[in-house]
């Protein structure tokens, strides 16, 4: 059981509620200001329930879990994005999100201007982001397009831009949310390669995917987050195991 | 490859700890994202002339057009009393307060929703999109501030005062801010507000004394025009830059009013919205 110190998040009971339905409309107002009409009462969603669990200092870690297990509330909630309706999370250090693929770019600025600019979102001074420019030109591959405007940019390239700059900068924790769902098996894998120097530089590295293969041969502890519970917590491969179990099942069961 | 993201570090023993809050913003904000801030707003003055022939002339171009509309419509077809003030300079100068706060109000007021995307998905304090924003509208206000200051050194002069001119540009960025905060903020809820600035927009310029002159104005409506914040800052910027004789200080005493509480205002509630932008922008 690892001590306070030797971890880089804690969540405890973490909960998030959304409202289901849509909160403001004619209709609605309508209904709240005629005497006798009423509006339906709102429903509440909860997106992450009484969530628990420990991600160890320098560990890679893998969240697991179909769409709406509550995978993205978590990242933003790690990340400080959003304000949690119930529970504590403890962050030590310094958590650099990369959430989505091209976040923070805009589609009239050059490569160069949007690697300036996320630089500056993900909190990095204008001259470290200027010096880092040539690696991440190197590691993203794009030398030929960086001066041209984005909305020229393929989905790949704009990923490979995004990753790249993301690497580029130091932070305790790394918190990637589905980004390499778009790039190609040969930038994939040298992202995974560059996570792993990272990860072995002591950077603890959480990483959200439903590709269960790739999150099995990265990560060594992990999480398989269901419907905003916690079902496996854990070494990765007890959590892929049991996701892939009943993932095996769900598929059989439809076939 | 990845130098700098090497290089070793210590994390904290003490943890940030997240928990359910009502408000977490600070006043230091304001400082702390001042290089993001620049960053955004460089992106939206970017933004703004690519892929257009004339670009950044339209700096130009813009407020000009806009002086002789103006000096059509009103100091042609009625006679502005201007207490002896070149109109080209009197008009000038209230273009120039009313174009900052007609930026702050249709560009400043999407400031959040416009970023929806790294609202949801970036950690950055939210005060940097709304100065961001401002920085963004810079270019038409200080374009029109050379005019200003051109025209009045060319067809009239520049009185002692206009030594107080950093404090006149301080006040109406104070009130730009404070709308601002109240409106931006209110968007990201209410649509509506979105809706509604076009109209506020273009029934301010005839509402507020920005191409005519308060002194000249009737009587029955002088009370509706003093209770406009916009007309007591327009009557400061004129007695700032252009020495006008006859200001009318209750005017400059309820806009001084009005920033004060629509700052305050402006404050809380972009405070106490602000932990939900996220869920709802």
């Amino acid at each position: 059981m690892p001590t306070t110190s030797e971890l880089a998040v804690e969540c405890l009971g973490l909960t998030k509620e959304y409202r289901l339905g849509e909160t403001l409309s004619l209709q609605r107002t309508v209904n709240r200001l005629v005497p006798g009409r009423s509006n339906p009462p709102s429903q509440g969603l909860k997106a992450l329930d009484a969530v628990s669990f420990e991600v160890p200092r320098g560990s890679f870690f893998g969240i697991v879990g179909s769409n709406g297990s509550g995978k993205s509330t978590l990242t933003q909630s790690i990340s400080g994005i959003t304000v949690p309706t119930d529970g504590e999370i403890r962050v030590w250090g310094k958590v650099l999100p990369l959430l989505e693929v091209g976040a923070g770019f805009n589609d009239e600025l050059t490569g160069r201007e949007n690697v300036q600019l996320l630089g500056a979102i993900l909190g990095i001074p204008t001259k470290q982001v200027i010096a880092a420019n040539d690696a991440i030109l190197d590691f993203a591959n794009v030398h030929r397009h960086f001066d041209t405007p984005m909305k020229r940019y393929s989905t790949g390239m704009k990923a490979r831009l995004s990753f790249a700059t993301a690497i580029c900068f130091p932070a305790d924790i790394y918190v990637f949310d589905e980004v390499l769902a778009v790039v190609d098996d040969d930038f994939r894998n040298q992202c995974v390669e560059e996570l792993r120097k990272l990860n072995a530089a002591g950077r603890t590295i959480i990483f959200m995917s439903h590709d269960l293969d790739l999150v099995r041969h990265t990560c060594n502890d992990g999480m398989w987050l269901d419907k905003g519970h916690v079902r496996v917590v854990g070494p990765m491969e007890t959590v892929a195991e049991a996701y892939g179990a009943s993932t095996a099942a769900l598929s059989a069961a439809t076939a | 490859m990845a130098a700098t993201a090497l290089e070793p570090v210590s994390p904290p023993a003490e943890p940030t700890v997240i928990r359910p809050t009502k408000h977490r913003i600070k006043f230091s904000d304001l400082w702390t994202t001042r290089g993001v801030a620049k960053m955004l707003g460089l992106r939206d003055v970017k933004v703004k002339y690519k892929q257009a022939a004339l670009g950044p002339l339209w700096l130009v171009i813009a407020p000009l057009g806009m002086l002789a509309a103006v000096s059509i419509a009103f100091s042609g077809v009625t006679d502005v009393n201007t207490s002896g003030i070149p109109y080209v300079v009197f008009a000038l100068t209230g273009l120039c307060v009313w174009t900052y706060i007609q930026l702050s109000l249709t560009i400043g007021t999407q400031a959040l929703i416009g970023n929806a995307t790294l609202v949801r998905r970036s950690p950055l304090p939210r005060l940097a999109f709304l100065t961001g924003s401002m920085i963004g509208n810079l270019p038409p206000f200080l374009s029109l501030l050379g005019f200003t200051v051109a025209g009045t050194l060319a067809f009239h002069h520049l009185p002692i005062q206009a030594l107080l001119l950093p404090f006149a540009i301080a006040w109406l960025f104070l009130f730009t801010l404070a709308t601002m905060l109240l409106l931006a903020s209110l968007s990201v809820r209410f649509r509506d507000m979105i809706s509604a600035m076009p109209l506020i927009i273009q029934a301010g310029i005839f509402v507020s004394p920005v191409a005519y002159s308060l002194q000249g104005a009737p009587s029955n409506i002088h009370t509706f025009l003093i209770i406009n914040p916009v007309s007591g800052l327009i009557e400061a910027w004129r007695w700032t830059l252009l020495g006008l004789p006859d200001p009318n200080v209750p005017s400059m005493i309820v806009a001084a009013i009005w920033t004060v509480v629509l700052l305050v205002v402006g404050w809380r509630v972009f405070g106490r919205m602000e932990v939900e932008f996220a869920d709802y922008v």
